[in-house]
């Protein structure tokens, strides 16, 4: 029997084992993805957010635990538990020496990605490389992993866990072990979970990461009176391509043009100010906004001026001569799409078009005015792009105390069950999302919980 | 296995890829590529052969990838460039109709030995009669009694004036349609950039991060680069050593053999176990590496060059070893014959990496401020 059984491959689990076996732990990792598959979400994530008060090798200046708190507080609107919010920020500069100690590396920010340099260490490579130097480094700790391994429910008996049911390649079996650390990830790729709890059409949805976050762990856990966090409804979704992957799409997907054109959707209307904000402060609404719209689909509307204004994009736009052309090819009704833009052109107010601020480029007197970056779409070519709402995680979650234990409904603290990642995010990120903070949970928990379990 | 594309698929391939990359930009300190990658958004065939020729074939990228397969984007960027550089070279080779050579490279091989050994055999016996074949030399000038000294300078110096006028041609066409002019090539800067980055092996040891690069699979080590400096420096050694050997021989009248504690014999046998170790680390790391991300139609060419320059070596080291006895003029004529191939494909074989490669990296220095 091991001493402990890590639930998930991603970045939380494998910190969690690490640690737990640096403790002098026995460790079983139970994946449930293909070893071609594996890493879950933490594959597809490119930094996270390090408090620091100096500059690092890849951090700039200085950013202190306040600040990194304070801004936690502005997106969650105060909605988070402030004493785990304040272990995680606080261990955030210690577990990226950790990491590094471990042979897991940072590189400076990417390109393209400047605003961040200062809050966030880029993994060298991105989260598959981080993902992949966490697999090795528990391998030389001795540590057994498992794939094709999907742990379908947890036996919880007095507030203990006696064992686990796995579905392995030869057919369900049981593990036991003397704790358990759960690292499997919110439920974000179960479809009939999302219909259930965001409603019909959910079906339209793009899953940005994995394929293998059904939340079977989270649905066993909840069905068995742990202590859930969050709200099943809750997620983060963006706007993403239309024609991006249905699952695993990550970064690529992503379409930073909707400030400098307009957004349609399929019945040719408009129906949000394109320019409220710097995208990456709006990018998240997007995905809420198209989700609300007929089919859940929206289509970017760009014209020559603006194509080389923002990040290349993986999809190859449509492109016409004539708006009605593009009408066409975008599959909106042609008259209405017209109409849009060319009541939007005679409402445009000229101004100085500067992409770098908040300009005065605007629109006036219509329903749905644009306030920044509004200039007319009158240069051919035309581009449009099709956009839906990507899903990158869910916020339901299991309720965790400062060593990562996880609760039981009536208040009392599991004796050997602990869990960390995604799946306990929602303690700390009540709502909105800040970015990089994902990893550094499962990051400065998983380390905790590893920890905790080894001494159980 | 999977199917092998032609030049003009694989250029498309590239092309989707390094869109696909220059909207992720994950990889952007793995290697000079990525960098240079955001400097364009359409890619025409040229760059990516500059692209090709830069990437150091570490495979860190397609390990780190999460679009590699099974992804549907399928991601191989490894394999794509290593298969775009290896017809680059074809294209780049002088002269031109000798380009087709790189894909048989292993045929190529053993023929020019054969050819080669059977030569310079040839010449032996009809230098030599039998009993002579068989004897032991010793004392200065042994070895011309088997080769005469002008027969073997002669040669040597028309394949490497070849091998000269081959690698110019070659890499003034790489240069040119790379885009840039052959009178930036007198920045010193770009030089002095280049040849630290070679000398150094900066890239297989990670760049400014300095870990090391993934090889044989997604584990980050210096291996690679310390038997990759063995084989280069073990081979600048046994040049040093002929140079040497040169000077001695036209410069002063002191002919070899030499003393075993003489300037040739220390570099040559220095650089020819240096070469040994590096090409046996090689060729280990070659076998045992992960065989997805590799270009397999191309490995044998990778294999015939190192098992020359491991013979060329070997062959000389037992010479060395075996030079006051009655196998001498065997073995000299078997290191000779491999010399001699090794000389002749030159400019046909996995050597030319260094050429371009070199290239690329004058033209990297060139962009990497901006
Ligand atoms: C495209 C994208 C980009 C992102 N970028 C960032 C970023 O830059 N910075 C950041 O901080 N966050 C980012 N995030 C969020 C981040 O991915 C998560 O916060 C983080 O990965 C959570 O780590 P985890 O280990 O808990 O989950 P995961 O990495 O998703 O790992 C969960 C693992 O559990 C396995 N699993 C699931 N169910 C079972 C089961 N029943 N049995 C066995 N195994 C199971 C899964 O296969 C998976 O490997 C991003 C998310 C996406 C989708
Ligand atoms: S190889 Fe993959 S991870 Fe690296 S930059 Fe390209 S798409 Fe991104
Ligand atoms: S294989 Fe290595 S050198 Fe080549 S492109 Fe990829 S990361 Fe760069």
């Amino acid at each position: 029997m091991y001493d402990v059984i890590v639930i998930g491959g991603g970045n939380a689990a494998l910190c969690a084992a690490i640690s737990a076996a640096e403790e002098g732990a026995s460790v079983l990792v139970l994946e449930s993805s293909p070893k071609l598959w594996r890493g879950g979400n933490s594959q597809h994530t490119r930094n996270m957010r390090v408090a620091h008060a100096a500059p690092t090798r890849c951090l700039t200046e200085c950013y202190s635990v306040e600040e990194f708190y304070e801004d936690l507080l502005k997106v969650t609107k105060g909605e988070t538990n402030e004493e785990l919010a304040k272990i995680a920020i606080g261990q955030s500069e210690e577990m990226y020496h950790w990491l590094e100690e471990r042979g897991m590396f940072f590189q400076k920010s990417i390109s393209g990605t400047l605003s961040l340099s200062r809050t966030n260490a880029f993994f060298y490579g991105g989260g598959k490389t981080l993902v992949n130097c966490e697999f090795q480094k528990a391998k030389d700790l001795g540590i057994t992993i498992l794939y094709n391994h999907e742990v379908e429910w947890l036996n919880i008996q007095n507030e203990r866990v006696e064992s686990l049911v796995v579905n392995t390649p030869t057919g369900k079996k049981e593990f036991k072990a003397k704790a358990i650390i759960a690292a499997s990830g919110g439920f974000e790729s179960n479809r009939e979970w999302l219909r259930e709890a965001w409603g019909e059409h959910a079906k339209n949805f793009l899953i940005r990461g994995t394929r293998f976050n059904e939340g079977k762990v989270l649905k066993s856990m909840l069905n068995q009176n742990v202590q859930a966090v969050g709200k099943p409804e809750q997620g983060h979704a963006v706007a993403v391509d239309g024609r991006a992957p249905l699952y695993d799409g990550g970064i690529v997907t992503r379409l930073d043009c909707v400030p400098f054109g307009i957004v349609v959707n399929k019945n040719g209307k408009r129906f949000y100010n394109e320019g409220e904000d710097f995208w990456p402060k709006r990018y998240a609404i997007w995905g809420r906004l198209v989700a609300s719209q007929p089919d859940q689909v929206g289509n970017v509307i760009i014209d020559s001026k603006s194509f080389n204004l923002f990040m290349p994009s993986v999809f190859e736009p449509c492109k016409a001569e004539t708006l009605e052309e593009l009408a066409e090819l975008l599959d909106i009704p042609k008259d209405e799409f017209v109409e849009t833009i060319h009541s939007y052109n005679a409402h445009v107010e000229e101004g100085t078009f500067n992409p770098d601020t908040l300009d005065n480029c605007c629109t006036k007197g219509l329903e749905v005015n644009k306030t920044h970056w509004a200039r007319k779409i009158d240069t051919p070519p035309f581009y449009g792009y099709t956009l839906r709402p990507g899903i990158t995680f869910t916020y339901l979650g299991v309720k965790i105390d400062k060593d990562a234990r996880v609760y039981m409904d009536n208040g009392n603290p599991t004796k050997n069950l602990f869990a960390t990642g995604e799946i306990v995010a929602g303690n700390i990120l009540g709502q909105g999302y800040l970015a990089g903070t994902g990893m550094t949970i499962g990051a400065v928990f998983g380390r905790i919980a590893g920890k905790g379990a080894a001494h159980v | 296995m999977s199917k092998i594309l032609s030049l003009k698929e694989n250029m498309q391939v590239a092309r989707r890829a390094m869109e696909i990359c220059n909207a992720c930009r994950y990889c952007e300190s793995l290697c000079p590529v990525f960098p240079e990658i955001t400097r364009f958004r359409t890619f025409s065939d040229h760059d990516l052969n500059y692209f090709a020729n830069l990437c150091h074939n570490c495979k860190g990228c397609f390990h780190g990838c999460q679009y590699a397969p099974p992804h549907e984007f399928d991601l191989n960027i490894p394999k794509t460039l290593a298969e775009i550089r290896v017809e680059s070279y074809s294209q780049y080779a002088y002269p031109k109709a000798f380009g087709k050579l790189f894909f048989k490279n292993g045929t190529l091989v053993s023929i020019i030995i054969a050819i080669s050994l059977a030569l310079v055999f040839i010449a032996g016996s009809l230098l030599n009669n039998a009993d002579s074949f068989f004897s032991a030399y010793s004392g200065i000038g042994s070895f011309y009694h088997v080769i005469p000294i002008k027969l073997m300078s002669g040669i040597s110096m028309l394949v490497c004036a070849y091998v000269a006028v081959a690698f110019f041609m070659g890499f003034k066409q790489f240069w040119l349609e790379s885009g840039e002019k052959m009178s930036d090539l007198a920045n010193v800067a770009l030089w002095k950039s280049a040849l630290s980055d070679m000398l150094s092996l900066r890239h297989l040891g990670g760049g400014d991060e300095g870990h090391g690069c993934t090889h044989m699979d997604d584990r980050y080590s210096q291996t690679r680069k310390w038997f990759h400096h063995a084989t280069f420096y073990g081979f600048a050694m046994t040049i040093i050593s002929t140079t040497i050997a040169a000077v001695y021989h036209y410069g002063f009248g002191w002919h070899a053999p030499y003393d075993m504690a003489s300037l040739p014999v220390i570099f040559g046998t220095i650089g020819g176990i240096m070469i040994v170790i590096g090409t046996i680390g090689l060729s280990v790391i070659k076998v045992k590496m992960d065989p997805v991300p590799v270009a397999q139609q191309f490995l044998g060419m990778e294999y015939s060059f190192i098992a020359l320059l491991f013979l060329v070596s070997f062959s000389g080291l037992a010479l060395l070893f075996f030079r006051e006895g009655i196998y001498m003029p065997l073995l000299l004529c078997i290191h000779l014959g491999f010399v001699l191939a090794f000389f002749l494909v030159l400019p046909y074989s996995k050597f030319v990496h260094a050429l371009y490669r070199f290239g690329a990296l004058l033209k990297y220095a060139k962009y990497k401020e901006h």
